[in-house]
């Protein structure tokens, strides 16, 4: 199932699969490490539509929530049930 | 400030993402000769490594030539002189760190190509890379290279920087010589050097559950905050008594020991007088240095700067400006160049423009003691006015901040917010400590001279021709209708107009005149007895009464009296309007507030 990146709850993981986003903003994502079919995990989510603190390619990163909105993540338990 | 540099030997720097595999290949290359070297100026420390013709350097991991952290800002300082560049690329993420050699080819250093943790199932074409590179690509295995440095210094070369005009076409080069598909399709790697995400176990090690937590996060960070400017007014205060019992105790001994003439009164009531009271606040200004150091290193300013993210953004700012306005709170000039680390340029204008209003070190003696005369007997009451001081300075700092942003009109796209966040580090008590006395020392060297010559200066025109009329009083006399309706006399007004070279001299000036207009005065009562007792000439009014003390503090929070400030922001910005933009409206909100403090109250009498 695809959701959006601010819709997974804390410690939920997921699988990167788009990023509907601009080109600049793509340019800077790649940079961190959110490449396509990358494993991620939230680690956090602040308040009020705060930042979240997302674990991705062995890194911490900070992202906005707007931003965070952009990209659709496939839930990992989901896929493993397809299988 | 660089590292010091051999003259006859290559300096050669390995540069790549964190974890690329750097420091093994180094360790592998030159182990023996390494040594950890302190980067000047700075927490970061690097491995160093010097060779008979070479001299190789560790860089931190980077992400990107727009430095976000000391750690890559050190690594960026570092390639600038390096005479040729190793760039070591992790084989398992080639995709993310494809924009850093887009950025390094740009800068056209000579350098040669490393890939470090290459995976079989990835097949890439070195040849064909290297052509559409037009540099040397090599495989090593960085725990047993199979290269010299000899062979790594030979494979350096000068990139083209004409086989790329974009970013965009740079990628698309280097994925059609990758192969592309082979290394987006993760379900054929069986070997999988992607790494697993940790499993919900492991969190019960990392604070970070706890500094970003949606609850805990916000309250640790007011705790922290709190602690931080506790630590830096309560903490002092012992100390700063401490300093200035011994500048009036030795005055007195030194008047007891030495003639009474020109020379010894020129010392005694002049320079070690006007030094001690600037001295005093020594304290503070170590404290508050090694705070921030402890923040900065542990890496808990990052977390702070996420928490801080959401609420700065709706003044048109970001968790990028929240480092820079905190080093405004220690002075005003490192702060404006931490503002080259905002990317967004309107955000960093609208950053610029608020920093003179944080609350910086050279306040504190003014604060020291103004709020030392309204609370003569009650220090606790003071640390609780200074906080008081620093949180309306970031109110009135937000205000200003969102009249700003809206003028320049800062939509979403201007303001953006993502980076990485570092690991906490344990903080290295012993080197903050060092480098904490470094800076107090280079803000007393600062200020050190303009105090001196300041304070013999106004001793001479404070004495002649005449002490009841002199040059000062003269001059004074003249613009003393300016400084009335704030409250204050002529005295006052010259040590206002001489704040104005630097913040600290008020603190001097004011020793210095009151002592010499009260000549019968008692040496041994300290600086803040003999002002809260000042009257105006002829009367027995007092000159420092409680509107005219807050007045005068909220002068200080408020007007930008800092001449080097001025000059780092025209350098930093670009140009003169703004700057003067800033002078301007903030002395004159200043003024215009400290007489309106001082009227309305007189209004109550």
């Amino acid at each position: 199932m695809i959701k959006k990146l601010t819709e997974l709850n804390r410690f939920e993981v997921g699988i990167l699969k788009k990023i509907n986003s601009s080109e600049a903003m793509l340019e800077r994502f790649t940079k961190l490490g959110f490449v396509e079919n990358s494993e991620l995990q939230v680690v956090s989510k602040l308040p009020f539509k705060g930042p979240l603190t997302i674990r991705i390619q062995g890194s911490k990163i900070a992202i906005r929530y707007i931003d965070a909105f952009c990209i659709e993540v496939e839930l990992k338990e989901d896929k493993d049930n397809k299988n | 400030m660089n590292l010091p540099q051999e003259p006859n030997k290559k300096k050669l720097i390995l540069i790549g993402y964190p974890n690329a595999g750097k420091t093994t290949l180094f360790n592998s290359l030159c182990k023996k000769r390494a040594k950890i070297v302190n980067y000047p100026g700075s927490t970061v420390s690097l491995n160093v490594a010097n060779l008979d013709k070479y001299t190789i350097v560790d860089s931190p991991g980077t992400r990107s030539l727009n430095p976000d952290s000391p750690d890559e800002e050190v690594s960026v300082k570092e390639l600038e002189n390096a005479d040729g560049i190793i760039l070591v690329l992790n084989g398992t993420r080639l995709l993310t760190q494809l924009s850093l050699t887009f950025d390094l080819l740009k800068k056209q250093i000579p350098m040669t190509i490393i890939i470090t943790r290459y995976d079989q199932n990835i097949k890439i074409d070195l040849a064909k890379l290297s052509e559409t590179l037009g540099l040397n690509v090599f495989y090593v295995n960085a725990k047993k290279p199979n290269l010299t440095i000899d062979d790594i210094d030979k494979s350096i070369k000068i990139p083209n920087q004409s086989l790329f005009n974009s970013l965009k076409e740079f990628k698309n080069q280097v994925l059609l010589s990758l192969n592309s598909e082979e290394l987006l399709d993760k379900k054929e790697d069986k070997n999988n050097h992607q790494e697993k995400i940790n499993t919900p176990k492991n969190l019960f090690f990392d604070l970070d559950v706890i500094f970003l937590n949606p609850f805990f996060g916000p309250i640790v960070f007011i705790a922290v905050m709190s602690l931080f400017f506790y630590s830096i007014y309560t903490l002092a205060s012992p100390l700063i008594d401490a300093v200035d019992s011994f500048f009036a105790l030795t005055g007195e001994y030194f008047h007891q020991i030495f003639p009474q003439n020109f020379l010894s009164s020129l010392f005694i009531d002049g320079l070690w007088l006007g030094i001690g009271a600037v001295l005093v606040f020594t304290p503070q200004i170590l404290i508050l240095f090694f705070a921030l150091g402890i923040l900065e290193q542990s890496g808990y300013l990052v977390r702070a700067a996420m928490i801080v993210d959401k609420p700065l953004s709706k003044i048109g700012l970001n968790g990028r400006s929240f480092v820079p306005l905190l080093s405004g709170c220690a002075c005003a000039i490192p702060a404006l160049l931490a503002t080259r680390n905002i990317t967004d340029k309107k955000v960093r204008l609208v950053c610029q423009f608020v920093i003179p209003l944080m609350q910086c070190s050279a306040r504190l003696p003014v604060y020291g003691l103004l709020l030392g005369v309204l609370f003569i007997n009650q220090p606790w009451m003071s640390s609780f006015a200074l906080t008081l001081i620093y949180l309306s300075s970031f109110f009135i700092a937000a205000i200003v901040a969102g009249i700003t942003s809206k003028v320049l009109k800062i939509n979403e796209t201007d303001n953006t917010f993502a980076l990485e966040i570092p690991s906490f580090k344990k903080p290295d008590l012993g080197l903050i400590l060092i480098q904490s006395y470094k800076q107090t020392l280079h803000f007393i060297k600062r200020a050190g001279p303009i105090i001196t010559v300041l304070s013999i200066f106004i001793w001479i025109t404070s004495n002649y021709p005449n002490p009841n009329n002199s040059f000062a009083m003269m001059i004074g006399k003249v613009l003393e209708p300016i400084f009335l309706p704030m409250g204050i006399d002529w005295r006052v007004g010259v040590a206002l107009l001489l704040s104005f070279i630097a913040r600290e001299v008020f603190v001097s000036v004011l020793a210095i005149m009151f002592m010499i207009t009260n000549p019968g005065g008692d040496i041994s009562n300290s600086m803040i007895s003999a002002i809260s007792s000042a009257t105006f000439e002829n009367t027995n009014n007092l000159i420092f009464t409680t509107p005219t003390s807050i007045g005068l503090i909220v002068f200080f929070m408020i007007s930008l009296q800092c001449m080097a400030t001025l000059a780092t922001a025209r350098s930093e910005i670009g140009n003169w309007k703004i700057p003067l933009l800033q002078f301007v409206s903030y002395v004159s909100l200043a003024y215009f507030l400290a007489v309106l403090i001082q009227q309305v109250s007189r209004l109550f009498i």
